[in-house]
Protein backbone atom coordinates (compact mmCIF):
# COMPACT_ATOMS: atom_id res chain seq x y z
CA UNK A 1 0.00 0.00 0.00
CA UNK A 2 1.45 3.35 -1.01
CA UNK A 3 1.17 5.98 1.66
CA UNK A 4 0.70 9.45 0.12
CA UNK A 5 2.33 10.88 3.23
CA UNK A 6 5.50 8.79 2.86
CA UNK A 7 7.77 11.52 1.41
CA UNK A 8 6.84 13.99 4.14
CA UNK A 9 7.09 11.31 6.81
CA UNK A 10 10.60 10.40 5.69
CA UNK A 11 11.70 14.01 5.88
CA UNK A 12 10.07 14.48 9.26
CA UNK A 13 11.84 11.36 10.51
CA UNK A 14 15.10 13.13 9.75
CA UNK A 15 14.04 16.01 11.97
CA UNK A 16 12.60 18.24 9.24
CA UNK A 17 10.13 20.40 11.13
CA UNK A 18 8.80 22.00 7.97
CA UNK A 19 7.80 18.61 6.60
CA UNK A 20 6.16 17.80 9.90
CA UNK A 21 4.33 21.12 9.70
CA UNK A 22 2.93 20.05 6.33
CA UNK A 23 1.76 16.77 7.85
CA UNK A 24 0.09 18.73 10.64
CA UNK A 25 -1.71 20.92 8.10
CA UNK A 26 -2.74 17.92 6.08
CA UNK A 27 -4.20 15.94 8.98
CA UNK A 28 -5.23 18.45 11.62
CA UNK A 29 -8.84 18.80 10.50
CA UNK A 30 -9.55 15.07 10.47
CA UNK A 31 -7.82 14.49 13.79
CA UNK A 32 -9.42 17.48 15.45
CA UNK A 33 -12.82 16.42 14.15
CA UNK A 34 -12.22 12.92 15.49
CA UNK A 35 -11.20 14.23 18.92
CA UNK A 36 -13.92 16.88 19.10
CA UNK A 37 -16.72 14.57 17.99
CA UNK A 38 -15.69 11.77 20.34
CA UNK A 39 -14.82 13.96 23.34
CA UNK A 40 -17.62 16.46 22.77
CA UNK A 41 -15.44 19.32 24.00
CA UNK A 42 -13.36 21.51 21.74
CA UNK A 43 -10.83 22.63 24.36
CA UNK A 44 -10.08 19.04 25.33
CA UNK A 45 -9.99 18.09 21.66
CA UNK A 46 -7.43 20.81 20.91
CA UNK A 47 -5.28 19.61 23.80
CA UNK A 48 -5.59 16.00 22.67
CA UNK A 49 -4.63 16.78 19.07
CA UNK A 50 -1.66 18.91 20.12
CA UNK A 51 -0.57 16.11 22.40
CA UNK A 52 -1.05 13.57 19.62
CA UNK A 53 1.10 15.51 17.17
CA UNK A 54 3.76 16.00 19.83
CA UNK A 55 3.79 12.27 20.57
CA UNK A 56 3.94 11.55 16.85
CA UNK A 57 6.89 13.90 16.39
CA UNK A 58 8.79 12.20 19.21
CA UNK A 59 7.88 8.72 17.99
CA UNK A 60 8.42 9.33 14.27
CA UNK A 61 11.92 7.84 14.33
CA UNK A 62 10.25 4.55 15.27
CA UNK A 63 7.50 4.77 12.66
CA UNK A 64 7.94 2.15 10.00
CA UNK A 65 6.50 2.03 6.53
CA UNK A 66 3.85 -0.63 6.25
CA UNK A 67 1.38 1.29 8.34
CA UNK A 68 -0.38 4.31 6.94
CA UNK A 69 0.64 7.51 8.65
CA UNK A 70 -3.02 8.56 8.79
CA UNK A 71 -4.05 5.36 10.59
CA UNK A 72 -1.12 5.73 12.95
CA UNK A 73 -2.21 9.29 13.70
CA UNK A 74 -5.79 8.17 14.30
CA UNK A 75 -4.51 5.70 16.86
CA UNK A 76 -2.29 8.23 18.62
CA UNK A 77 -5.12 10.76 18.66
CA UNK A 78 -7.56 8.27 20.14
CA UNK A 79 -5.03 7.42 22.84
CA UNK A 80 -4.40 11.09 23.55
CA UNK A 81 -8.15 11.74 23.66
CA UNK A 82 -8.56 8.89 26.11
CA UNK A 83 -5.79 10.32 28.30
CA UNK A 84 -7.35 13.75 28.03
CA UNK A 85 -10.67 12.39 29.23
CA UNK A 86 -8.96 10.83 32.25
CA UNK A 87 -7.00 14.01 32.98
CA UNK A 88 -10.13 16.10 32.77
CA UNK A 89 -11.82 13.89 35.33
CA UNK A 90 -8.80 14.05 37.65
CA UNK A 91 -8.00 17.76 37.43
CA UNK A 92 -9.21 20.12 40.14
CA UNK A 93 -11.84 22.58 38.99
CA UNK A 94 -9.61 25.66 39.33
CA UNK A 95 -6.99 24.19 36.98
CA UNK A 96 -9.65 23.39 34.43
CA UNK A 97 -10.90 26.95 34.57
CA UNK A 98 -7.41 28.37 33.98
CA UNK A 99 -7.02 26.55 30.67
CA UNK A 100 -6.55 28.69 27.60
CA UNK A 101 -9.69 28.36 25.55
CA UNK A 102 -8.87 27.89 21.86
CA UNK A 103 -12.50 27.92 20.81
CA UNK A 104 -13.73 30.05 18.04
CA UNK A 105 -17.40 30.80 17.50
CA UNK A 106 -17.72 28.57 14.44
CA UNK A 107 -16.32 25.51 16.15
CA UNK A 108 -18.28 26.20 19.31
CA UNK A 109 -21.51 26.30 17.36
CA UNK A 110 -20.70 23.01 15.68
CA UNK A 111 -20.22 21.21 18.94
CA UNK A 112 -23.16 22.84 20.63
CA UNK A 113 -25.60 21.63 17.96
CA UNK A 114 -28.10 18.81 17.95
CA UNK A 115 -25.80 16.45 16.10
CA UNK A 116 -23.18 16.59 18.85
CA UNK A 117 -25.81 16.15 21.53
CA UNK A 118 -27.04 13.06 19.68
CA UNK A 119 -23.49 11.75 19.30
CA UNK A 120 -22.83 12.32 22.99
CA UNK A 121 -25.83 10.17 23.81
CA UNK A 122 -24.41 7.15 21.97
CA UNK A 123 -22.48 4.29 23.45
CA UNK A 124 -18.77 5.11 23.09
CA UNK A 125 -18.10 2.23 20.68
CA UNK A 126 -20.99 3.23 18.43
CA UNK A 127 -19.97 6.88 18.50
CA UNK A 128 -16.41 6.07 17.50
CA UNK A 129 -17.57 3.78 14.69
CA UNK A 130 -19.92 6.29 13.08
CA UNK A 131 -17.50 9.19 13.47
CA UNK A 132 -14.71 7.22 11.82
CA UNK A 133 -16.86 5.76 9.05
CA UNK A 134 -19.44 8.38 8.23
CA UNK A 135 -17.81 11.63 9.29
CA UNK A 136 -14.18 10.87 8.44
CA UNK A 137 -14.62 8.27 5.71
CA UNK A 138 -12.39 5.60 7.24
CA UNK A 139 -12.63 2.12 5.76
CA UNK A 140 -13.96 -0.97 7.55
CA UNK A 141 -10.40 -2.34 7.56
CA UNK A 142 -9.03 0.77 9.15
CA UNK A 143 -11.72 0.91 11.82
CA UNK A 144 -11.29 -2.79 12.57
CA UNK A 145 -7.56 -2.23 13.02
CA UNK A 146 -8.08 0.81 15.23
CA UNK A 147 -10.74 -0.72 17.43
CA UNK A 148 -9.47 -4.31 17.48
CA UNK A 149 -12.75 -5.90 16.42
CA UNK A 150 -13.72 -7.85 13.26
CA UNK A 151 -15.23 -6.07 10.27
CA UNK A 152 -18.64 -7.58 10.97
CA UNK A 153 -18.61 -5.98 14.40
CA UNK A 154 -17.55 -2.69 12.84
CA UNK A 155 -20.57 -2.79 10.51
CA UNK A 156 -22.84 -3.74 13.35
CA UNK A 157 -21.60 -0.78 15.42
CA UNK A 158 -22.11 1.62 12.54
CA UNK A 159 -25.60 0.21 11.99
CA UNK A 160 -26.58 0.61 15.62
CA UNK A 161 -24.81 3.94 15.96
CA UNK A 162 -26.69 5.42 13.00
CA UNK A 163 -29.99 4.03 14.20
CA UNK A 164 -29.56 5.39 17.74
CA UNK A 165 -28.34 8.70 16.40
CA UNK A 166 -31.38 9.06 14.18
CA UNK A 167 -33.65 8.30 17.12
CA UNK A 168 -31.80 10.83 19.28
CA UNK A 169 -32.13 13.48 16.61
CA UNK A 170 -35.81 12.83 16.30
CA UNK A 171 -36.61 11.04 13.11
CA UNK A 172 -39.09 13.64 11.95
CA UNK A 173 -36.42 16.37 12.00
CA UNK A 174 -34.57 17.12 8.83
CA UNK A 175 -30.96 16.01 9.35
CA UNK A 176 -29.67 19.32 8.01
CA UNK A 177 -31.09 21.01 11.09
CA UNK A 178 -29.04 18.77 13.30
CA UNK A 179 -25.82 20.13 11.88
CA UNK A 180 -26.69 23.71 12.27
CA UNK A 181 -26.45 24.11 8.52
CA UNK B 1 -38.85 -14.10 1.01
CA UNK B 2 -41.84 -13.68 3.29
CA UNK B 3 -42.54 -10.79 5.60
CA UNK B 4 -41.36 -12.83 8.59
CA UNK B 5 -37.98 -13.67 7.07
CA UNK B 6 -36.29 -10.41 7.91
CA UNK B 7 -32.82 -9.75 6.55
CA UNK B 8 -30.28 -9.63 9.34
CA UNK B 9 -28.65 -6.37 10.41
CA UNK B 10 -25.59 -6.83 8.25
CA UNK B 11 -27.69 -7.46 5.16
CA UNK B 12 -29.76 -4.37 5.83
CA UNK B 13 -26.59 -2.39 6.39
CA UNK B 14 -25.07 -3.63 3.13
CA UNK B 15 -28.36 -2.87 1.41
CA UNK B 16 -28.25 0.74 2.61
CA UNK B 17 -24.59 1.01 1.65
CA UNK B 18 -25.23 -0.45 -1.80
CA UNK B 19 -22.82 -3.26 -1.03
CA UNK B 20 -25.33 -6.11 -1.17
CA UNK B 21 -24.64 -8.60 -3.91
CA UNK B 22 -26.80 -8.08 -6.97
CA UNK B 23 -28.48 -11.46 -6.76
CA UNK B 24 -29.75 -10.75 -3.27
CA UNK B 25 -30.70 -7.13 -3.72
CA UNK B 26 -34.16 -7.54 -5.36
CA UNK B 27 -35.35 -9.84 -2.56
CA UNK B 28 -34.20 -7.49 0.18
CA UNK B 29 -35.63 -4.46 -1.63
CA UNK B 30 -39.00 -6.20 -1.98
CA UNK B 31 -38.92 -7.17 1.68
CA UNK B 32 -38.03 -3.69 2.89
CA UNK B 33 -40.87 -2.24 0.80
CA UNK B 34 -43.37 -4.63 2.30
CA UNK B 35 -42.14 -4.93 5.88
CA UNK B 36 -42.87 -2.02 8.19
CA UNK B 37 -40.20 -2.98 10.69
CA UNK B 38 -37.38 -3.35 8.16
CA UNK B 39 -38.59 -0.29 6.27
CA UNK B 40 -38.30 1.74 9.46
CA UNK B 41 -34.84 0.33 10.15
CA UNK B 42 -33.66 1.37 6.70
CA UNK B 43 -35.15 4.82 7.13
CA UNK B 44 -33.38 5.31 10.46
CA UNK B 45 -30.09 4.14 8.96
CA UNK B 46 -30.42 6.61 6.12
CA UNK B 47 -31.35 9.50 8.41
CA UNK B 48 -28.37 8.79 10.66
CA UNK B 49 -26.06 8.36 7.71
CA UNK B 50 -27.14 11.62 6.09
CA UNK B 51 -26.79 13.60 9.33
CA UNK B 52 -23.28 12.28 9.92
CA UNK B 53 -22.08 12.73 6.36
CA UNK B 54 -23.23 16.30 6.25
CA UNK B 55 -21.20 17.13 9.36
CA UNK B 56 -18.28 19.32 8.30
CA UNK B 57 -14.70 18.83 9.33
CA UNK B 58 -13.66 21.03 12.23
CA UNK B 59 -10.40 22.96 12.19
CA UNK B 60 -7.82 22.86 14.95
CA UNK B 61 -7.51 26.52 16.01
CA UNK B 62 -4.58 28.18 14.24
CA UNK B 63 -3.10 29.31 17.55
CA UNK B 64 -2.91 25.73 18.74
CA UNK B 65 -1.18 24.68 15.50
CA UNK B 66 1.34 27.50 15.75
CA UNK B 67 2.10 26.79 19.40
CA UNK B 68 2.64 23.14 18.58
CA UNK B 69 5.05 23.78 15.72
CA UNK B 70 6.93 26.54 17.56
CA UNK B 71 7.61 24.35 20.55
CA UNK B 72 8.57 21.03 18.97
CA UNK B 73 11.26 19.42 21.09
CA UNK B 74 14.29 17.72 19.61
CA UNK B 75 13.48 14.27 18.32
CA UNK B 76 15.10 11.42 20.23
CA UNK B 77 17.95 10.73 17.82
CA UNK B 78 18.98 7.55 19.56
CA UNK B 79 15.94 5.78 18.16
CA UNK B 80 16.29 7.09 14.63
CA UNK B 81 17.00 4.20 12.25
CA UNK B 82 19.59 6.09 10.25
CA UNK B 83 21.09 7.58 13.38
CA UNK B 84 22.21 4.42 15.08
CA UNK B 85 25.42 5.92 16.41
CA UNK B 86 24.11 6.78 19.85
CA UNK B 87 26.09 8.29 22.70
CA UNK B 88 26.35 4.93 24.36
CA UNK B 89 27.61 3.26 21.19
CA UNK B 90 29.96 6.12 20.57
CA UNK B 91 31.40 5.57 24.02
CA UNK B 92 31.63 1.83 23.46
CA UNK B 93 33.56 2.32 20.24
CA UNK B 94 35.76 5.24 21.15
CA UNK B 95 36.61 4.40 24.75
CA UNK B 96 38.87 1.43 23.86
CA UNK B 97 40.47 3.49 21.11
CA UNK B 98 41.12 6.27 23.53
CA UNK B 99 42.60 3.92 26.11
CA UNK B 100 44.93 2.36 23.55
CA UNK B 101 45.87 5.80 22.32
CA UNK B 102 46.64 6.93 25.83
CA UNK B 103 48.89 3.91 26.39
CA UNK B 104 50.70 4.65 23.17
CA UNK B 105 51.17 8.24 24.22
CA UNK B 106 52.58 7.20 27.58
CA UNK B 107 54.91 4.66 25.98
CA UNK B 108 56.02 7.14 23.36
CA UNK B 109 56.74 9.76 25.95
CA UNK B 110 59.01 7.39 27.80
CA UNK B 111 61.10 7.04 24.64
CA UNK B 112 63.88 9.15 23.13
CA UNK B 113 61.65 11.55 21.23
CA UNK B 114 59.82 12.89 24.28
CA UNK B 115 61.36 16.32 23.79
CA UNK B 116 59.96 16.44 20.25
CA UNK B 117 56.42 16.53 21.50
CA UNK B 118 55.22 19.97 22.24
CA UNK B 119 52.20 19.07 24.26
CA UNK B 120 52.11 17.18 27.49
CA UNK B 121 50.50 13.75 27.20
CA UNK B 122 46.96 13.48 28.29
CA UNK B 123 46.45 11.50 31.47
CA UNK B 124 45.04 8.09 30.70
CA UNK B 125 42.10 8.72 32.97
CA UNK B 126 40.86 11.58 30.84
CA UNK B 127 40.84 9.39 27.77
CA UNK B 128 38.29 7.09 29.27
CA UNK B 129 36.16 10.10 30.00
CA UNK B 130 36.13 10.94 26.30
CA UNK B 131 37.59 14.30 27.15
CA UNK B 132 40.62 13.79 24.94
CA UNK B 133 39.43 11.23 22.47
CA UNK B 134 40.27 13.52 19.56
CA UNK B 135 43.75 14.17 20.91
CA UNK B 136 44.24 10.48 21.47
CA UNK B 137 43.34 9.72 17.89
CA UNK B 138 45.74 12.33 16.64
CA UNK B 139 48.45 10.92 18.89
CA UNK B 140 48.03 7.47 17.42
CA UNK B 141 47.86 8.84 13.92
CA UNK B 142 44.59 6.96 13.48
CA UNK B 143 42.03 8.56 11.26
CA UNK B 144 38.91 9.59 13.11
CA UNK B 145 35.81 7.56 12.34
CA UNK B 146 34.11 8.68 9.16
CA UNK B 147 31.61 11.30 10.17
CA UNK B 148 28.29 11.46 8.45
CA UNK B 149 25.88 14.37 8.69
CA UNK B 150 23.89 12.16 11.02
CA UNK B 151 26.85 11.65 13.32
CA UNK B 152 27.45 15.35 13.40
CA UNK B 153 24.08 15.72 15.01
CA UNK B 154 24.83 13.30 17.83
CA UNK B 155 24.86 15.26 21.06
CA UNK B 156 28.38 15.86 22.29
CA UNK B 157 29.06 14.95 25.88
CA UNK B 158 31.53 17.80 26.19
CA UNK B 159 28.97 20.27 24.95
CA UNK B 160 26.38 19.39 27.58
CA UNK B 161 25.06 22.46 29.33
CA UNK B 162 26.08 22.90 32.93
CA UNK B 163 23.49 21.62 35.33
CA UNK B 164 20.97 24.19 36.46
CA UNK B 165 18.93 24.21 39.61
CA UNK B 166 15.43 23.06 38.73
CA UNK B 167 12.43 25.24 39.43
CA UNK B 168 10.54 22.16 40.43
CA UNK B 169 10.78 18.42 40.01
CA UNK B 170 7.44 17.03 38.99
CA UNK B 171 5.90 13.73 38.07
CA UNK B 172 6.71 12.61 34.54
CA UNK B 173 7.08 11.41 31.95
CA UNK B 174 9.12 14.37 30.77
CA UNK B 175 7.31 14.49 27.39
CA UNK B 176 4.02 14.95 29.21
CA UNK B 177 5.42 17.77 31.34
CA UNK B 178 6.83 19.50 28.25
CA UNK B 179 3.54 19.08 26.41
CA UNK B 180 1.68 20.42 29.44
CA UNK B 181 3.83 23.56 29.50
CA UNK B 182 3.73 23.86 25.72
CA UNK B 183 -0.03 24.02 25.79
CA UNK B 184 0.21 26.83 28.28
CA UNK B 185 2.31 28.88 25.92
CA UNK B 186 5.82 28.12 27.18
CA UNK B 187 8.68 27.18 24.93
CA UNK B 188 9.29 23.87 26.67
CA UNK B 189 11.24 20.90 25.42
CA UNK B 190 12.73 17.70 26.74
CA UNK B 191 16.51 17.56 26.95
CA UNK B 192 18.57 14.94 28.74
CA UNK B 193 15.54 13.69 30.61
CA UNK B 194 14.60 17.05 32.03
CA UNK B 195 12.30 19.76 30.77
CA UNK B 196 13.90 23.00 29.64
CA UNK B 197 11.77 26.13 29.45
CA UNK B 198 13.23 28.92 27.38
CA UNK B 199 12.87 32.59 28.04
CA UNK B 200 10.30 32.33 30.79
CA UNK B 201 10.11 33.68 34.31
CA UNK B 202 10.46 31.12 37.05
CA UNK B 203 7.37 32.43 38.79
CA UNK B 204 5.27 32.03 35.64
CA UNK B 205 6.44 28.47 35.12
CA UNK B 206 5.90 27.72 38.77
CA UNK B 207 2.38 29.08 38.52
CA UNK B 208 1.67 27.05 35.40
CA UNK B 209 2.89 23.87 37.06
CA UNK B 210 0.37 24.60 39.78
CA UNK B 211 -0.33 21.63 41.95
CA UNK B 212 1.22 19.09 39.62
CA UNK B 213 2.55 16.33 41.87
CA UNK B 214 6.25 16.17 42.71
CA UNK B 215 8.30 13.62 40.84
CA UNK B 216 11.49 12.83 38.99
CA UNK B 217 11.35 15.28 36.08
CA UNK B 218 13.38 18.43 36.70
CA UNK B 219 12.00 21.61 35.12
CA UNK B 220 14.76 24.14 34.45
CA UNK B 221 14.95 27.56 32.83
CA UNK B 222 17.22 28.27 29.87
CA UNK B 223 17.97 31.67 28.37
Amino acid sequence: MTDPDAPLVERAQRGDQRAFGELVERHQAKLYTLAARTLGNEADAADAVQEAFLRAWLALPNFRSGALFSTWMYRITLNAAHDQRLKRRAEPTDVVEERPDPRDPFVASELSGALQAALDSLDEDFRLAVVLYDVLGASYDEIAELTGVPEGTVKSRIYRGRRELARALGTSAAPQESNGQ
Amino acid sequence: MTATMHPDDLELFDYVEGDLEEARRPDVAAHVAACGRCGEEVRLLEVGKRALREAPYLELPAGARDALLRGLPRQPRAERPSFRFTQRRLLAVLAPVAVVAAVVVVLTNTGENRSDRGAAPAPAGLSTQMKSSGEAERATGAAPPAQTPADQGVPNIQAAAPPQAPIRSVAGPAEDVAAFLLRRGFDARVAAGRVEVRGAAAAAVERALGNRPAGEVAVVLTP
